[in-house]
């Protein structure tokens, strides 16, 4: 169990997260916030790139500062930006990162073998990673992760580079890994976790916005969620007034997906909410910059 | 350990072991081989050398009267050889040159007998011209064994007139040559020049390879976590112990080919031309240079792994190590290892500068090492 306790985190004068209570037990976890909004900054706490400025983080009651290559050796990482040597081939490479696991060396052919299969690269092992495309990069960083079979995977924006088809299998892998395993994936993109995640985790604000389960944390917009057409001259007026969430042309009108306070009009018909809606209702201000 | 060896592959990477190899092959040919190629340099260099070679074992470090007297006669025969050759040479009768006293004190403004002197100097396969020049320095500096000191003391710092007066106490005169000392000092220079650039090449990358590649948020969120940098630094220190090993063993066994061992037991004071602080032997004197260079060169890698792991990027590495290879060759190993315990500097020059070398290399280690282990990664 991972709890964090008042994180805070100031660079200078400038805090990058404040007042942070979280609690990650078995499961998956989707960290959602838009960029700079200090998700690498918790990650990078989390898997102790950068320790916190206020508060402490515990594994299983104890500080992960104390525990030091005890909480290490439990967690698998996939940076945002996955560095690796371009000469090396993905065998070779996780060879070497197994070293810095600490994994017994009598293990780890059969493990390199058993995730790169994972994540569909077996066939490449032996290549050089110089000529892989990014979403193979990925894949190795993926395999990486799992490599020493982490309890706790902390992964930064593991599907940027992937196809629809990686990113499908790769959910389901993680649905799978998620039953004795603590996951918490970072993203921006809302359907990489929407229909896999235990909890949403969202920041706003450099603070905790929402920790709760997909189907709560749309419920907070319940109500509020609406769907009109109208004409392409009306909806110029339109998205003046209200905050259009989705538009698509249909029949020679707009439909428009939308989000008010308001008291329902009758053209107006009332939908349910999504997670989308949410990150778009909770975000709106900062992406209007 | 396995960590550790996977840190040495990366340091010893094929592509820098050919660098290595190609600036070690390249600088060979500009500096070193001159050394190997050309000693002794010509004449008298190559007499001096031959004649030192067959009278130390005779006379060791000292030359006293009987030693002197001994000298002497085998001068007077070698004069007698070629008083025989010249008194029957037609060329050197007609020059009115037919014994040596007169090959050697001619008048200089006829022209013929400066044709016949220069013909047998240069362009005769007689060695006699040469030899009994050399032959004459030697009685000529034990005749004069004062000279020397004494000139050197005009000009002299009290230190430095202290030492000359010490010697002339202790009657510690010059016998032979420098020939074999002078060809060790520029030798031992280019060799330094070359492992401080063999250090610098491999080392220079060993963090920021890393950060380039964009690893080090795996290495260090990894079990072995920050200790990562502690194997990178001992990876780094045994290869840069290791290479410049290698090139002193290989450079060493070169310079064995000049065959000075002859001259390894003198002490310093018995060569020409040089003075010295300190009284040890010329092998001596070799091993301390060796020590010197060594300690230099590690000092090098400790200073350079330092800066590989605070630089930025690879052009601020390289603008750096420039200005630190420019210090290293023309402070380092031009100034430092050429005359490492010469007179000619203060007796505490080069320690002192070799202690604040190794303090401020200390110094900024143990920075970067206190910054690595509790700044955030980027």
């Amino acid at each position: 169990m991972l709890k964090l306790e008042n994180i805070g985190k100031n660079y200078g004068d400038f805090t990058a997260l404040t007042n942070i209570h979280l609690q990650f037990d078995n499961g998956i976890y989707g960290l959602l916030a838009p960029n700079g909004a200090g998700k690498t900054t918790l990650i990078k706490m989390l898997v102790t790139l950068a320790a916190p400025t206020t508060g402490t983080i515990f594994y299983n009651d104890q500080p992960i500062a104390t525990l030091g290559e005890k909480y290490r050796e439990q967690i698998g990482y996939l940076p945002q930006h996955f560095g690796y040597y371009k000469h090396h081939s993905p065998k070779q490479y996780l060879r070497y990162l197994a070293a810095l696991k600490g994994m017994d060396k009598r293990v780890v052919e059969e493990r390199i073998d058993e995730v790169l299969e994972c994540v569909a690269l077996a066939d490449v092992k032996n290549k050089k990673m110089r000529k892989f495309s990014g979403g193979m990069i990925q894949r190795v960083g993926i395999a990486q992760a799992l490599l020493s079979d982490p309890k706790v995977l902390i992964l930064d924006e593991p599907t940027a580079g992937l196809d629809p088809k990686e990113r499908a299998r790769f959910r389901h892998l993680l649905t799978e890994l998620g039953r004795d395993k603590t996951i918490l994936l970072s993203t921006h993109v809302v359907s990489d976790i929407e229909s896999i995640a235990n909890e949403i985790v969202m920041l706003k604000n450099k603070e905790l916005l929402y920790k709760a389960n997909p189907a709560t944390i749309c419920h907070t917009l319940d109500g509020k969620i609406f769907e009109t057409a109208m004409s392409f001259h009306a909806f110029n007026d339109f998205r003046k007034d209200y905050l259009t969430l989705a538009e698509k042309q249909e029949t020679g009108q707009m439909l428009v997906r939308f989000f008010t306070e308001q008291t329902p009009k009758s053209d107006w018909k009332q939908v349910s909410p999504q997670l989308e809606d949410v990150f778009l209702v909770a975000y709106a201000d900062e992406q209007k910059g | 350990m396995r960590l550790f060896l996977y840190e040495m592959k990366k340091i010893f990477s094929w592509k820098l072991i050919l660098l290595v190899l190609l600036v070690n092959l390249l600088m060979f040919k500009v500096l070193l081989e001159f050394d190997l190629e050309y000693f002794p340099n010509g004449r008298p260099a190559g007499d001096d050398f031959k004649i030192e070679q067959h009278i130390i074992s005779k006379y060791g470090a000292t030359m006293d009267e009987e030693e002197f007297l001994d000298l002497q006669a085998t001068y007077e025969e070698e004069v007698a050889k070629a008083d025989a050759f010249l008194a029957n040479d037609p060329k050197a009768i007609a020059v009115e040159m037919d014994s040596y006293e007169n090959f050697r004190d001619f008048d200089y403004g006829n022209e013929e007998k400066m044709a016949y002197h220069d013909e047998m100097f240069f362009n005769s396969e007689e060695d006699f011209p040469w030899v009994l020049q050399a032959y004459e320095g030697y009685l000529e500096r034990y005749q004069h064994k004062e000279k020397a000191l004494v000139a050197n003391m005009k000009g002299a710092t009290p230190a430095q007139k202290k030492r000359y007066e010490q010697l002339l106490e202790e009657e510690k005169f010059a016998v032979y040559t420098d020939t074999v000392t002078s060809n060790f000092k520029s030798y031992k220079t280019s060799m330094a020049i070359v492992i401080f650039l063999s250090v610098a090449i491999l080392i220079s990358p060993i963090f920021l390879r890393d950060v380039n590649a964009g690893v080090v948020p795996l290495q260090y969120s990894s079990k072995k976590g920050r200790s990562v940098y502690r194997t990178k630094w001992l990876a780094g220190l045994v290869s840069s112990i290791l290479i410049a090993s290698i090139l002193l063993i290989l450079y060493m066994t070169l310079y064995a080919t000049n065959d000075t061992s002859s001259h390894f037991d003198l002490p310093l004071y018995t060569f020409g031309w040089d003075y010295f602080w300190y009284d040890i032997t010329f092998l001596q004197y070799i091993t301390l240079s060796i020590a010197v260079i060594f300690g230099m060169s590690v000092l090098l890698s400790i200073l350079t792994m330092a800066i590989s792991s605070l630089v930025p990027n690879t052009i601020v590495l390289i603008a750096v190590q420039i200005v630190i290879m420019f210090v290293m060759i023309a402070g380092g190993a031009t100034v430092i290892i050429n005359n490492l315990i010469n007179i000619w500097y203060a007796q505490a020059f080069v320690p002192s500068v070799l202690t604040i070398f190794a303090v401020v290399t200390i110094l900024v280690a143990g920075f970067v090492w206190r910054r690595e282990g509790k700044r955030d990664i980027a």
